[in-house]
């Protein structure tokens, strides 16, 4: 099975990507901080991580995709920012630090969906 | 004219003729002289031979007077005359030439004279013995007659010997002359011919010289006639067939007169440009200089027919007359010259004193103007006519320096103007309408008699003006150096500082000894080592834009530099290095794209749910409880926006207008607090309120609907943050300069790092979400606390609780 790692400080955002990807068949968990979200990658290896890049606490997105990325066991996940952020600048801060993808909100959830299948398109 | 030589006699045959005649001559005197002595020696013993007759007179006189018994007296004077010349008698050195019988008469008619006495000559003896006498002295004048004859005879032989002399040496000298006469006659006939020849000369050359002083002294119409003049009196005089004056130009001979045959002409200019080949034989060449440089070259053809024999060469004395003839044309060129440069110069004087923007002032040793130009007329404001004549003080000296000016003019003339003599003097002068203005002064003193002094004097007003205003200029320039918050750093044009301000060493904590002189990269290199070396420092310094410096030392400073070369405002060849401390508009600036940043994101978050439920609900078909709880999703997440839109503006509001749209009244606290209480507790909540209002709390002045907001938003986080029972106590007590109003809770607290946050915009304690805020209600009650200029202050304990007060001011204290 896919798995996907949704991550937001905000319940309603999590609400939503859950809600929009709901009739897939991607098994989905969530995480409310950049801690969380480490912890859970590792224990569940999730194939694809929807990663809020602002979020309060010792370790915001772009900290958490360069720990995923750089990491051997984790290395072959994806990982999608997304970001109330979202000028250039932002946009390159997470080309470096390795992101698949990049999604600005407010977004919509049909382009969340699109990304998302294009993302797994060669996984089961 | 004629001509001839004199042929020369020997000296020598000369001299000895003449030491010949004249010693003939000598000895001739000689002899003759010899002769003449003994003939005056003659003649003076027939004077004496009048004694004799004299002593034989003035017996027989005697006699007479004896004889006629005249008076004694007539006797006495009778007998001393005779006894006078008895005695001169017997003196007369003649007496010895007496024969002896004359000597003897003599002798006794002595005797008998001396021994006589009146009374011996009256009666008949006195007679006898006068007659007695009588014949002696009788007798002895006639032995003196025989002998002078005797004498005369020897006197006329003398004398005939003198007369032969004489006629021998008259021969002798015709003899001589005779010879010589012979010798000299031919000679003596060419010199007296000579001599005719030579006044004749003298006489012509005399009038030749006049005629060449007339034309050159005579004030000719022009140059030109003068020449022609003069040559033409050459041609007169040398008698010649053609005469030129050519003068030098350009290494060429350019014909300036003309006379006579136009042929010979052409010749003569030919010979005149080839002086040196030593000539035609029968022309006269001559060259004419002018100060010492070849003017041109005079020349007199003198033919082979001219109205004389021209075929001999010229003569030793037209040659000197042509030489005369050049000096002075010569000398009348040069004067000429002379005279024209002299006019030119005159001329060109005068238009540089008319011209002059300075005015040039004559005046003579009185002080009265002799001379006034066109710019004196101009500076002040004094016609010519008017000044010329007039006293210098009265004209354009202001009144408190006339004594200064006479005194001036009067060291002048007494010779003690070395003060003022070649001196340029900066003084006060005066126009017509007694406007005084400065000028600058320098005085020469003319070379007449008696002494001119011309005065050189240059309005300097606008000079002056622009110097004071220089002057001002560079004072306000300077205190501006010395006063700007802006650092300058001064380099000269070999890059090495020359100055630099106070703000400037302010900025870096550097010394003013240590910069003076430094290049331009060990400033930069000092500048580098107070950076912060963690970003890049801007090494290359390019003029007219600015780069940034981020200082860490003496403290944190961010730098705006730039350069600017001085070459294009001022003739300093350097250029400034400017720094503007822009560490505040940093900060300020940095905080605005936080503030953007932050505030876009909490704007975008709850619109990203809005929107994306808003798309769900929208595309799908949802079963009726999603889509509840998505609509409720979207109605407390549209709130949210509002309530941050809200408080972003009342933030925005506050800060823009700086509490100036505050309405503030006077207003009791405890009936504000009561109102709030009711808006901002929660539902329910009520019971857990604690109030604790001093009862003798004075009004404030405040603006009740801020205040209200600002107190609001304390009690709403002490309800967020404190869930349970916990009481939430409300306190408002009186301080001695305002009252003090506290919220205190007793719920989740913070730590020290939440704490030093708490009023960053955005910034929420709970970073779970479950509390709802937007992070700007601490944020907007500091700026509405500031605005009242009151205090805000926050003291919390993680798992203990919060406590917030503010403070007031009492009224009136209010800025």
């Amino acid at each position: 099975m896919t798995r996907i790692l949704i991550v937001d400080d905000y319940p309603e955002l999590r609400a939503l990507i859950r809600l929009t990807l709901r009739r897939t068949s991607y098994e989905l968990y969530e995480a409310a901080s950049g801690e969380e979200a480490l912890r859970l990658a590792h224990e569940l290896i999730p194939d694809l991580m929807i990663l809020d890049v602002m979020m309060p606490g010792h370790l915001d997105g772009l900290q958490v995709c360069r720990a995923v990325k750089s990491s051997e066991q984790l290395g072959h996940c994806q990982v999608l920012l997304v970001s109330a952020r979202g000028q250039q600048s932002d946009l390159l801060e997470g080309e470096k630090v390795g992101a698949d993808g990049y999604l600005v909100k407010p977004f919509s959830p049909r382009l969340l969906l699109g990304a998302v299948h294009e993302r797994l398109a060669g996984t089961l | 004219m004629s001509r001839g030589v004199l042929r020369e006699r020997p000296q020598r045959f000369r001299f000895r003729a003449l030491t010949a005649l004249i010693v003939l001559v000598l000895a001739a005197f000689l002899m003759a002289a010899i002769r003449l002595n003994r003939a005056t020696e003659l003649s003076s013993i027939s004077l004496t031979g009048w004694g004799f007759s004299e002593l034989v007179r003035q017996v027989a006189v005697t006699s007479v007077d004896a004889a006629q018994g005249r008076r004694s007296d007539v006797l006495n004077d009778d007998l001393a005359v005779l006894q006078s010349k008895a005695e001169i008698v017997a003196n007369d050195p003649f007496t010895e030439k007496l024969d002896d019988e004359s000597a003897a008469a003599l002798g006794r008619a002595l005797s008998a004279a001396a021994a006589l006495k009146v009374q011996a000559l009256r009666g008949p003896a006195g007679t006898v013995r006068l007659q007695a006498l009588l014949d002696d002295a009788q007798s002895a004048y006639a032995g003196a007659v025989a002998a002078l004859g005797v004498q005369r005879a020897q006197l006329a032989r003398d004398l005939n010997l003198v007369a032969v002399t004489l006629s021998v040496l008259a021969l002798l000298l015709a003899l001589s002359a005779g010879l010589v006469f012979r010798r000299f006659q031919q000679g003596a006939a060419h010199a007296v011919a000579l001599e005719a020849d030579r006044t004749q000369e003298a006489r012509q050359y005399a009038a030749r010289l006049h005629q060449l002083y007339e034309v050159t002294s005579a004030p000719a119409a022009d140059q030109a006639t003068q020449i022609q003049q003069l040559l033409n009196v050459g041609m007169d005089v040398f008698g010649a067939t053609a005469g030129t004056f050519a003068r030098v130009q350009d290494d060429r001979l350019e014909p300036v007169a003309l006379a006579g045959d136009a042929r010979q002409q052409t010749e003569l200019l030919q010979q005149s440009a080839d002086l040196s080949a030593g000539g035609h034989p029968s022309a006269l060449v001559v060259p004419v200089t002018v100060s010492g440089e070849r003017y041109g070259v005079l020349a007199y053809h003198l033919g082979v027919s001219g109205h004389l024999s021209r075929t001999e060469e010229p003569l030793h004395s037209e040659r000197a007359f042509l030489r005369l003839m050049s000096q002075w044309l010569g000398q009348m060129l040069e004067q000429r010259r002379a005279e024209r440069q002299l006019r030119e110069s005159e001329a060109r004087s005068q238009a540089i004193i008319r011209s002059s923007l300075d005015a040039i002032i004559t005046s003579d040793d009185q002080g009265r103007v002799t001379e006034f130009n066109p710019a004196a007329e101009r500076i002040f404001a004094v016609a010519r006519e008017h000044a010329l004549g007039h006293l210098l003080a009265d004209l354009i000296i202001p009144p408190d320096a006339r004594a200064g000016h006479k005194s001036g003019m009067e060291r002048l003339i007494s010779g003690m103007g070395g003060r003022i003599l070649g001196q340029r003097l900066e003084l006060t002068a005066q126009r017509a309408d007694g406007t005084p203005f400065p000028v600058e002064l320098s005085v020469v003193r003319l070379p007449v008699t008696p002494a001119l002094y011309t005065g050189f004097v240059r309005d300097i007003t606008d000079r002056t003006a622009a110097e004071r205003r220089l002057q001002e200029r560079t004072q306000q320039l300077d205190s501006v150096f010395r006063v700007s918050p802006d650092g300058f750093v001064m380099f000269d044009h070999q890059q090495r500082v020359v100055d630099v301000n106070p703000a400037f060493l302010e900025m870096t904590g550097l010394t003013r000894g240590g910069l003076l002189g430094q290049s331009e990269p060990d400033v930069t290199a000092s500048l580098a080592r107070l950076s912060d070396p963690a970003l890049p420092f801007p090494t290359a310094v390019t003029h007219d834009t600015f780069e940034v410096l981020s200082l860490v030392r003496p403290t944190p400073r961010v730098l705006k530099r730039s350069v600017r070369r001085l070459d294009d405002l001022s003739d300093f060849s350097g250029y400034v290095m400017y720094f503007r401390d822009v560490t505040h508009e940093t900060e300020v600036s940095n905080m605005k794209t936080e503030f953007l940043s932050t505030a876009a994101h909490e704007l975008r978050t709850p619109m990203a749910s809005i929107y994306g439920f808003a798309e769900l609900l929208h595309t799908e078909n949802l079963d009726p409880a999603t889509t509840r709880e998505m609509a409720e999703i979207i109605y407390r997440q549209a709130e949210r926006l509002v309530q941050l839109l809200n408080e972003l503006l009342d933030l925005a509001r506050i800060e823009a207008r700086a509490g100036k749209d505050f309405r503030i009244t006077e207003q009791r606290l405890p009936p504000l607090i009561e109102r709030t209480l009711e808006a901002f507790v929660p539902p329910g909540q009520r019971g857990r309120v604690q109030l604790q209002i001093d009862a003798d709390l004075p009004p404030v002045a405040v603006d009740g609907n801020k205040l209200q907001q600002a107190l609001g938003n304390l009690i709403s986080n002490a309800f967020k943050y404190s869930p349970g029972e916990t009481p939430v106590l409300i306190r408002a007590c009186a301080l001695e300069s305002g009252v003090s109003v506290s919220v205190q809770d007793h719920g989740l607290g913070m730590r020290p790092d939440q704490l030093a946050r708490a009023f960053e915009r955005f910034y929420r304690a709970d970073s779970s979400g479950s509390v709802p805020g937007t992070g700007l209600g601490l944020s907007l009650v500091r700026e509405i606390v500031d605005r009242h200029g009151g205090l805000v202050h926050l003291e919390s304990r993680i798992g203990e609780g919060t406590l917030a007060t503010f403070t007031l001011p009492l009224l009136g204290a209010h800025p």
